[in-house]
């Protein structure tokens, strides 16, 4: 399974890359995703596919495009 | 009176007099400060229908209670006037060691009247104040202008200016000190500039006056070192406010050829990433230990400080992906004293009027080298320039030929970087802010876009613009400090509300804030209402363009989505009723009298009829 990953803002010093196609021999969750990058728990975040929010325990597919943001709160 | 000095200056520049002249507690507890401060003066003392640019306009800056002292982004002011960009109410908030210097003057705000016959600045040394020629700086760019006082009074100064945009009345020129710190976007410059004021300076000797200083003390510094340790952990300044650009770009939302496009292939060319490689120095405001502003090399090799909407709007709005060029767009604005912001959108709604048809010329999108021509032409009104100074609303109803459909403001203030073709919520916020078009009082897009659904019009929506303008608003630009320790970082606005009682001696709660943010909201509208006395709601509307289903995006994630006019009718119906106004969007009577607006409210009656 192959997927893309957009990381924003000051997280890229944290995963150590911006942009970058990974692959898995199986389809993972969002959260082992964030094990994989070194990102769980570690700050507020939002995980994002296709515009649209998505919760640490739903599964990535196939060509995903993957994005990870701080969560600012706005104002 | 603590935390505040209970004086201020009131300085005639026509019969060149200087007043120092007292206020009561009950003024302060009442507006708190700042923006506060700013809308009772000047609906107090400006006659509804004046010129803007005429001596009869006051310009107001006005500091708040723990504005200066030590604690996490005090180093803020605000400037204020009747707009000559929209003729509503403008003000803006800047970061400044006026901020500071004036406070220890001994003065919580500034009245400046009247006009002086030539080029003048005003220097005020606590008790000295005088008024001198500004001869040698008139004419000046505001680096070598802030340059000169430095030479003549030291770096320890505190300085607004305003660069040549300001002196030829551009009607989006700003007022700036600190190199890279600007504000007033509705033409704060433009009114120094009619005063002939090219300056302020200022510096203060005197202690603060604070209610429990030793404590205050300890919990300043706690901020400040709170704020210290956030940004250390997280690394946000590595991008500051830029960070946010490529996030706009993934969602759909980034400002690309006029806001005709909502993302752009090139747009990492330009995004934070980029930036914080290129970076040759870091600056920030007084009290700031999160610095935001990165400064790079830009094609001419001056040092230009660069933030989010700079680069939204000089940048991707303009289709000029090439990070150098947009730093040299930025810097020539910020020498001159132009807005980044309405500059960026009245270019790109010229360059787009061009691509339409309707009007001559041969300015194109991603054309770097005539966006400076065009910048140089605007500062000094030259040519074509003469036509861009006055901002996309006035060149619309100008050109005619639909193009006020495209031409991307509000009230007349062009929209910050935020592209809402598909963003219901933050059109809303644009629709209502109180200055036009501005992202500042509620940047509600990223809780829309991550904690609702996108296409949602649902009361929620409006609840959580209201939310945030109460906090913006009624907290921060009344206290005054930066939103950015809260809003990036996490620090609870609690912290200032304790930090606000510890300052003053008061016991006041997040709902007085809230509630004195009620009444500002309602007194500005009532400002905008008086000079405009056909209101209606249809002012507190986005460009038509956004509800054009031609405009839809062809591709990507918003393909085929426009804001719907009826049920963005109905969420500003929401927004009025929670704000308790009227269906006009005009504060109803009985609502005026629950803010203790009495007497405004028969003040307004006089212009129209209230509910």
């Amino acid at each position: 399974m192959k997927i893309k990953l957009k990381i924003i803002s000051y997280l890229i010093y944290h995963v150590g890359f911006s942009e970058r196609e990974l692959e898995f021999p199986k389809p993972i969750t969002v959260e082992e995703l964030l094990i994989r990058i070194n990102l769980k728990k570690r700050f507020p975040i939002l995980i994002i596919r296709n515009g649209k929010s998505l919760n640490v325990s739903e599964k990535l597919k196939n060509g995903d495009r993957i994005i990870i943001a701080p969560f600012f709160s706005g104002g | 009176m603590k935390g505040w000095t209970g004086n201020f200056l009131r300085i005639n520049l026509t019969n060149q007099e200087v007043k120092k002249e007292k206020y009561s507690q009950e003024f302060a507890k009442k507006w708190i400060g700042g923006r506060g401060y700013v809308i009772k003066i000047l609906w107090d003392e400006l006659k509804p229908g004046i010129d803007p640019l005429g001596p009869e306009n006051k310009l107001v800056i006005a500091l708040g209670p723990i504005s200066g002292i030590t604690a996490p982004n005090t180093g803020k002011l605000q400037v204020a006037a009747k707009s000559p960009l929209t003729g509503g109410f403008g003000d803006g908030n800047i970061g400044s060691k006026v901020a500071v210097q004036l406070k220890k003057a001994g003065y919580d705000f500034l009245i400046i009247e009247g006009k002086s016959d030539k080029p003048t600045y005003i220097y005020i040394k606590d008790d000295d104040v005088k008024l001198l020629s500004a001869k040698e700086t008139w004419g000046k760019g505001t680096f070598s202008t802030l340059e000169w006082f430095y030479n003549k009074y030291s770096r320890n100064v505190g300085i607004l200016t305003i660069g040549q945009a300001g002196e030829n009345k551009v009607l989006y020129s700003v007022i700036r000190s600190m190199e890279g710190r600007a504000g007033g976007r509705p033409g704060m410059g433009a009114v120094m500039g009619s005063k002939n004021l090219k300056a302020i300076v200022v510096k203060g000797t005197k202690d603060i006056p604070v209610a429990e200083p030793e404590e205050m003390k300890k919990i300043g510094i706690n901020g400040l070192k709170k704020v210290k340790k956030l940004d250390k952990e997280t690394g946000w300044s590595k991008q500051g406010t830029t960070g946010v650009l490529a996030w706009c770009n993934e969602v759909a939302a980034l400002p690309v050829r006029n806001m005709r496009k909502t993302s752009s292939k090139e747009a990492w060319k330009i995004d934070g990433e980029r930036l914080n490689k290129k970076r040759v120095a870091t600056y920030g405001c007084p009290n700031c230990t999160m610095p935001c502003g990165i400064a790079i090399l830009d094609r001419e090799g001056h040092q230009a400080e660069m933030d989010y909407e700079n680069i939204g709007m000089l940048g991707s709005n303009l289709e000029i992906f090439d990070l150098d060029q947009v730093g040299s767009l930025n810097y020539m604005c910020d020498d001159y004293g132009l807005d980044t912001i309405s500059a960026g959108a009245s270019l790109s709604f010229y360059a787009d009027a061009i691509d339409q048809g309707v009007i001559k010329g041969d300015f194109k999108f991603g054309d770097a080298e005539k966006a400076k021509e065009l910048l140089r032409k605007i500062a000094y009104r030259k040519g074509e320039g003469d036509f861009i100074a006055r901002g996309s609303k006035k060149m619309a109803e100008k050109i005619g030929q639909g193009s006020e459909a495209y031409a991307m403001q509000v009230k007349g203030l062009e929209m910050s970087a935020y592209n809402c073709k598909f963003v219901p919520g933050m059109a809303l916020a644009f629709g209502t802010s109180s200055i036009g078009a501005h992202h500042k009082e509620a940047w509600v897009i990223y809780y829309e876009l991550n904690k609702t659904a996108r296409d949602s019009y649902g009361k929620e929506k409006a609840e959580e613009v209201v939310r945030l303008q109460r906090i913006r608003m009624g907290l921060f630009e009344c206290l005054i400090a930066c939103r950015l320790p809260w809003v990036e970082l996490g620090l609870d606005p609690d912290y200032y509300v304790e930090y606000f009682n510890k300052a003053t001696g008061l016991n006041y709660t997040m709902q007085d804030f809230w509630e004195v943010s009620d009444r500002i909201y309602s007194l500005v509208r009532a400002f905008w209402v008086r000079e405009f006395p056909d209101w209606s709601r249809e002012r507190d509307f986005p460009p038509k363009i956004w509800f054009d289903p031609s405009n839809a995006d062809e591709e990507g994630i918003i393909a085929g989505k426009i804001l719907e006019y009826d049920k963005y009718e109905q969420l500003l119906a929401y927004y009025y009723e929670l704000r308790k106004w009227d269906k006009r969007g005009i504060p109803k009577k009985q609502t005026m009298k629950e803010l203790k607006l009495e007497e405004e409210a028969d003040e307004l009656e006089k212009y129209v009829s209230l509910k």
